[in-house]
């Protein structure tokens, strides 16, 4: 059994290296039928191709595409392996949750996409505000949701000023110690991240990532 | 489609070069300095002048050259593997070519033996470098066999084609017969894995060891590039046409001397474009007249068709700064963008004096920059994508389309060196200069490529040749 368990694996993390939504599917229900613990098949399968890809691109023998389609790959074998988890009455445990969306004034969203679906194929609960999202709307759902994180996205100078806003206005309402603030895009920077008060600055998805991760004391790997 | 080939001759204006060379050489002549390419050339019916070492050329003798000499020639490596045809559309980018000096730590100093094999040897792992000439001519060894020495660093260190450029004929005969010895041929008619070059001297003059080499390797079927290049206003007229006019009479002399010693050898229809500069009194290469006759050249090489070879990419510069990248890109786009087929100075600067690592690397990367240049666009149904923008529609996005990965490796140009990061990332991984990163490079590539050496058979008879030349008095 455990040998077979192990092809499983191998074929979860294949597809996911390979960009195959198809075959992860059909990796997963395999999975699935096969009696593999779908938490282990998720972090051990499909989570394995996605830091393989990872780390191809981090030293840039990976393209971006590759990326997002290894995560669209992870994403669609996690749904069908998901269902089995409910089925057994697991839980997976979310390395956290992250809130984010792009600033006020602001309508671009690949590079937050793109953040999304690696924060999500490394395990993240993350709940998307979208773009063009008012200061009060962030203050509002920290609130509601209390997440680990708020990641802000700025694409353009002038509305960079809104991530400043809305750093602000956690303060006022007494909830800027009570969450995690990592903003990006192109108009931000390291430098513009310590000035206007936010906990961490992150120049592209992985590096969101691992800086999410270290923000929220994960161990890496 | 792939980029239109650049032009700066009309049809008329090249024949009017043609017309007028072949006046030079029938009227005017050349003077050769070499009694027996004068009796060959007697005996054939040209018209000599032995007192004045005088040669006329009948039209005829042009005209029967340019049909005998072929299109195209296949170069070979010293394995004869990986054979290219040099003619066409053919690009063959060679390394440089005989500086005098080494940039090492900021400082030039002599070539050594060892420089000719590291720069074999990093030649060998660069994509775009087809084939190695000697870099550097070595000075740490006999002054009447340098060549030698080098032949046999650049035999042990790389598997690409080789160009030499003899100095004397009595080079020109120790080189033959050591890549006889590789090739193990006797005749290297039809197994070119050496190329070499010979010069006249401008105007329309050949001096006795050119002479030699040029006959040397008609005799043994070496491809020979002959390499004109007139001054202008010293050694030729000072306009750019005249520049032009002479260069292509001295060529098309050696033209006939060399289909007359053997039929069908194949000649390359060589050019280093240099002007006088007359503020400094130096010869220039990478000057923009240089440019437009790099141009010309090529249009004149595709009217005769014959093979063509340009010197690119060069530089006058002296230092590794902004002159030399100008310099280095817009003789490197002249050359290819105009048809050259065989393009020789990689590696080199100081109007062809020094030669540095760093710059090796830079330019196999300008290189790779350009080929993508010129490769142009193709439009297709696959390339349009049409199918594609129907699915992924408006305010979607294509990063994450099938299509993208298929493409992306073969459409774009991965650069290997230029920087593409980001200000903050830059500066994290060493906020280095472009000559910086290639001198880490070149010392990566030193260090990890394993040379390929020749089998021991080989390496006994080429060391035997090169003993048996020391010995010789010169």
């Amino acid at each position: 059994m455990e040998k077979e368990y192990a092809i499983i694996l191998q074929k979860l993390s294949k597809a996911v290296e390979e960009f195959d939504v198809e075959r992860a599917k059909e990796a997963a229900i395999e999975a699935a039928r096969s009696g593999l613990d779908p938490i282990k098949a998720i972090e051990e399968g499909l989570a394995k191709g996605i830091r393989i890809i990872g780390d191809l691109f981090e030293k840039k023998q990976a393209f971006l595409p590759e990326l997002i389609m290894a995560g669209e790959a992870m994403k669609a074998g996690t749904q069908v392996l998901m269902e089995e988890v409910r089925k057994r009455g697991l839980t997976l445990k979310k390395l956290g949750n992250v809130l984010i969306g792009t600033v006020h004034g602001d309508l671009h969203d690949i590079g937050k996409n793109i953040v999304i679906s690696m924060l999500e194929s490394a395990g993240f609960d993350v709940i998307d505000l979208g773009v063009d999202v008012p200061a009060e709307e962030f203050i509002k759902k920290v609130k509601d949701v209390r997440p680990g994180v708020l990641g802000m996205s700025a694409l353009l100078t002038t509305t960079a000023p809104e991530q400043e806003k809305v750093v602000k206005l956690l303060r006022e309402a007494g909830l800027r110690d009570k969450v995690n603030v990592i903003i990006g895009g192109a108009a931000t920077s390291e430098r513009w991240a310590n000035q206007m008060g936010a906990d961490a600055y992150a120049a592209d998805a992985i590096e969101a990532v691992r800086k999410i991760k270290a923000l929220l004391g994960v161990k890496e790997g | 489609m792939r980029m239109n080939l650049l032009k700066v001759l009309s049809e008329q204006e090249i024949e009017a070069i043609h017309e007028q060379s072949l006046k030079i050489l029938e009227q005017t002549g050349v003077k050769i300095f070499d009694r027996d390419a004068l009796m060959m050339l007697s005996d054939n019916g040209v018209v000599v002048d032995f007192d004045k070492n005088l040669a006329k050329f009948p039209e005829s003798f042009v005209k029967e050259a340019l049909k005998s000499c072929p299109k195209s020639f296949t170069a070979l490596n010293r394995d004869k593997e990986n054979g290219v045809e040099i003619g066409g559309d053919a690009i063959y980018i060679v390394s440089g070519f005989y500086a005098s000096y080494v940039l090492k730590d900021g400082e030039r100093v002599q070539g050594t033996v060892e420089d000719v094999a590291n720069f074999a040897k990093m030649s060998d792992c660069l994509t775009n470098i087809n084939a190695v000439g000697v870099e550097v001519l070595p000075q740490d060894v006999p002054a009447h066999v340098p060549e030698l020495y080098a032949c046999n660093a650049m035999l042990n260190n790389t598997r690409k084609h080789l160009f030499f450029s003899p100095n004397t004929r009595f080079s020109a005969q120790g080189l033959v017969e050591m890549i006889k010895a590789v090739a193990e041929e006797e005749d290297l008619l039809k197994t070119q894995i050496a190329t070499f070059q010979s010069s006249p001297t401008s105007p329309l003059t050949w001096e006795s060891e050119s002479m030699g080499v040029l006959i040397q390797s008609a005799k043994s079927g070496i491809a020979c590039n002959v390499l004109p290049e007139p001054m202008a206003g010293a050694t030729s007229p000072i306009t750019l046409a005249a520049v032009l006019l002479v260069r292509n009479a001295e060529f098309l002399s050696g033209l006939v001397v060399s289909q007359l010693v053997r039929k069908g050898v194949p000649i390359i229809y060589g050019y280093a474009p240099t002007i006088f500069d007359m503020r400094e009194a130096s010869p220039i290469i990478a000057s923009p007249e240089t440019i437009a006759l790099r141009v010309a050249h090529a249009q004149l090489a595709r009217f005769y068709g014959m093979p063509v070879h340009c010197i690119a990419p060069d530089s006058d510069a002296q230092c590794h700064d902004e002159q030399m990248a100008w310099e280095k890109i817009i003789t490197f786009f002249a050359a290819l963008n105009s048809g050259a087929n065989i393009l020789i100075n990689c590696g080199m600067f100081s109007t062809g004096l020094i030669a540095s690592y760093e710059q090796l690397v830079m330019d196999d990367e300008i290189a790779g920059f350009l080929l993508r240049v010129i490769r142009g666009i193709d439009v297709n149904a696959e390339t349009l994508g049409m199918d594609l923008i129907e699915k992924v529609g408006p305010r979607g996005h294509f990063l994450n389309q099938m299509h993208t990965l298929k493409h992306i490796r073969t459409e774009y140009w991965l650069p290997e060196l230029s920087n593409r990061a980001r200000y903050d990332n830059w500066l994290r991984t060493g906020g280095k200069d472009i000559a910086a990163k290639a001198k880490e490079k070149a010392q990566k590539y030193l260090k990890e490529h394993k040379a390929p050496e020749l089998s021991p058979e080989k390496t006994r008879r080429i060391k035997g040749i090169i003993e048996k030349y020391e010995k010789m008095k010169h």
